[in-house]
């Protein structure tokens, strides 16, 4: 046997005492994501963490039905001799490939039906699309006018509407307006025919009034939990419950936080202690077995988590060890903890940043004790998109990126944001003056590109995955399948307002959700919700 | 945390003692059982031996004696084996695929006698290896329990690429001379 051979045998078999004086003082590492992976595989096999033992990746019921729609109407399309393109086998065999993975059957329909209908449901997802500019940027790539009536085909157009007809099929006006980062907590919950509303009455100047959250079926009220004098800060929907989590007045002057739990068979309310009037809750993520929820404080800039189990009877709080003058806007489970995304509030000389903000991500483990920040390199994105002719006569110094949503998917970060390429929020009204509405709208929709951007914590690079000009990036989430799902913010109004006497540019929206499949398809439809922001 | 704590902990609340068990120790494992079965099974199968290795450690751990190694060297010690045994396993699958028809050759296992002297070869190599000087004794553990390449090795020590192969191969001529062979 050759020496080298004896000694990986002798290295093979060795046991732990004798690898004592072998392995003393040599260092080793693993990349963090595969020392969660295998952190998590562990609890796995040792029945520490069974829920997430097995999960099965399975295609969206939502997918499955849009590409049903689109296969239906182009099928018919073809039939009338409405289309008619050249047969390309490779397309072919990938429209299948596609129809199989969403167990869609295809008996019935031709070849070319075939190809269409998956054409239509994978809109850039090849390339020969008319924005051809950006085809080796983003890795999706679609087209929101597409699914406007009138300027879309009757396929995509029918296809919207089915979508539509079938998420919302009546959204009570609520007359409501709210910052992108506000709306973004009410869009998650739009879901399977089913959505939350918010209703909330003025109170006293802590603004504690009454506050309810009411669920929809179809457009008709199903339930609502209220609470008064009390103000709903946050809620989600995870299986068959509802959890809501927010804060309220008691009588003697003091603020009193509770979650409340609603599902079909009951509906508990629980204290969590005494919450300063400061404090405001933003986001409740389920990791695993137990569930986290995000506070900060709008005085000090504090952040905090509470960890709960899955009956919310017992919490835990750690105050989040976040860099100074960053706030805390948004949290997602990451691994086997969480990620964060940290806007800038206050500068290094003290003064507050409400106009131009850098922002941050940081990753902290499930007690919230080890935190971790790194800066992505967002600015640098501005050049790439530019560079594709998403935004035209700007320069890259000029942009700023904001920030809105973050989510893990696929054991990486995805960031919701959007692009101004014609300066800041604050630029662009003060831009405004002299323009007509129409010309004002035009300049706001040419500068502003929604952009969708896959984040590497472990090698911290960034990269664009789809991108969206005229419009703005809003929130994420995954639906029942796991499958990410982005809801895009199509502008089509910006004007001046005046709030408190400030000059403010209001936005004008619709809301478009964004489906991504597991073959790398991207799917559009209307919601048909609305949206307007305050910029 | 030392070992007696980190069992303690495990013991009295599972989940967080083994939270801390792989995040203290899963770059250890992972590099053991990456060292055996790097090019040899996909990465999915190393990280799921690494996290085998844990669940087996999970179990034993009640009856964990740290007269019998640390809680380092025992994950070590099992990485290993589950890796030495699916690389087996591997190659075995591989050779199957490449020849179908062919039967496996006869058992050809060392007679007791002969394991007992290969046992006894293969101690004084591992004693002989920790008594390296601490950089010789680095650069062979990296190079053959490891499997890190030498422009690696070499990052990690701070020198250079040929410094660290020179120093490989003048250690492996000295274990080979103390085991009775000619340097």
């Amino acid at each position: 046997m050759k020496i080298d051979d004896m000694i990986i045998a002798a290295l093979d078999e060795a046991d732990a005492q004798p690898l004592e004086a072998l392995l003393e003082g040599i260092e080793t590492s693993a990349g963090a994501m595969k020392k969660s992976r295998i952190g998590r595989a562990a609890r796995s096999k040792s029945g520490l963490n069974k829920e997430n033992a097995h999960r099965t990746a399975r295609v969206s019921r939502t997918v499955r039905f849009a590409a049903a729609a689109a296969a239906l109407v182009l099928a018919f399309g073809a039939a009338m001799g409405v289309t008619a393109y050249a047969k390309e086998h490779r397309e072919y065999r990938e429209a299948i490939s596609f129809f199989n993975e969403c167990e869609l059957p295809t008996e019935g329909m031709s070849k070319d039906s075939i190809r269409e209908a998956y054409q239509s449901i994978a809109r850039g997802r090849a390339s020969g699309e008319a924005s051809g500019l950006v085809i080796g940027l983003g890795k999706y790539r679609i087209d929101l006018s597409a699914m406007e009536p009138g300027l879309s085909s009757a396929a995509q157009t029918d296809l919207a509407s089915l979508w539509s007809k079938r998420l919302l099929e009546s959204i009570p006006e609520s007359g409501e307006e709210y910052s992108v980062e506000a709306f973004r907590g009410l869009l998650p919950l739009y879901s399977e025919g089913t959505h939350y509303m918010l209703s909330t009455e003025s109170g006293d100047d802590r603004g504690f009034g009454s506050a309810s959250l009411e669920e929809y079926e179809r457009g008709e009220r199903v339930w609502a939990f209220g609470s008064s004098p009390s103000i709903i800060d946050a809620f989600g929907r995870f299986g068959e419950s509802v959890v809501m989590v927010g804060r309220s007045a008691v009588p003697d002057g003091s603020v009193s936080a509770f979650v409340a739990v609603k599902n079909d068979e009951s509906e508990k309310v629980r204290n969590i202690g005494a919450a300063a009037d400061s404090r405001i809750f933003f986001s409740i993520v389920q990791n695993g077995a137990s569930y986290a929820i995000f506070a900060r404080d709008i005085d000090t800039g504090k952040a905090y988590m509470l960890r709960c189990n899955s009956s919310f009877a017992a919490f835990s709080e750690t105050e989040l060890d976040c860099p100074e003058g960053y706030l805390v806007t948004s949290a997602a489970s990451f691994g086997e903890g969480y990620a964060l995304l940290l806007r800038e509030t206050v500068s290094d000389t003290g003064n507050i940043i409400a106009d131009r903000p850098r922002f941050m991500i940081a990753i902290v483990d499930r007690y919230g004790e080890d935190i971790k920040t790194f800066s992505p390199a967002l600015d640098s994105i501005a050049g790439e998109v530019l560079a594709a002719g998403s935004a035209d006569n700007a320069n890259p110094e000029g942009c700023r990126f904001y920030a809105v949503d973050i989510l893990e998917y696929r054991g990486k970060l995805c960031v919701s944001g959007y692009l101004l390429a014609n300066g800041s929020q604050q630029d662009h009204t003060a831009a405004a003056e002299g323009m007509t509405e129409e010309e004002y709208t035009a300049f706001v929709r040419s500068g502003c590109t929604a952009l969708l951007i896959e984040l590497d914590p472990e090698e911290e690079t960034q990269t664009v995955l789809c991108l969206e000009a005229g419009a703005v990036g809003n929130s994420l989430r995954k639906d029942e399948a796991g499958m990410l799902v982005w809801y895009v913010c199509g502008i089509k109004e910006a004007r001046l307002t005046a709030e408190d006497g400030v000059s403010h540019t209001k936005i004008h929206t619709s809301v478009y959700e964004y489906g991504f499949t597991s073959s790398g398809a991207v799917i559009a439809a209307d919601t048909g919700a609305r949206a307007a922001f305050l910029w | 945390m030392d070992d007696a704590k980190l069992i303690e902990l495990l013991q009295n609340d599972p989940e967080r003692g083994f939270d801390e068990l792989t995040r203290l120790y899963s770059g250890l494992v992972y590099s053991v059982v990456r060292g055996k079965l790097k090019g040899v099974c996909p990465e999915a199968d190393i990280e799921d031996c690494a996290a085998d290795t844990f669940s087996d450690f999970y179990l034993i751990s009640g009856s964990f004696d740290e007269k019998r190694g640390s809680i380092k060297t025992l994950l070590a010690s099992i990485a290993r084996r589950r890796a030495v045994n699916l690389y087996h396993k591997a190659i075995r699958e591989r050779a199957h695929r490449a020849y179908p028809d062919e039967h496996e050759e006869p058992d050809t296992a060392p007679s007791p006698a002969e394991r007992a002297e290969q046992a006894e070869e293969r101690r004084m190599l591992l004693n002989e290896i920790a008594a390296l000087g601490d950089v010789d004794r680095e650069i062979i553990i990296r190079k053959y329990y490891f499997a890190e390449s030498t422009k690696s090795i070499a990052k990690r020590l701070k020198m250079k690429p040929s410094a660290v192969d020179t120093r490989a191969h003048r250690a492996v001529l000295k274990l080979k001379s103390k085991l009775g062979g000619k340097p």
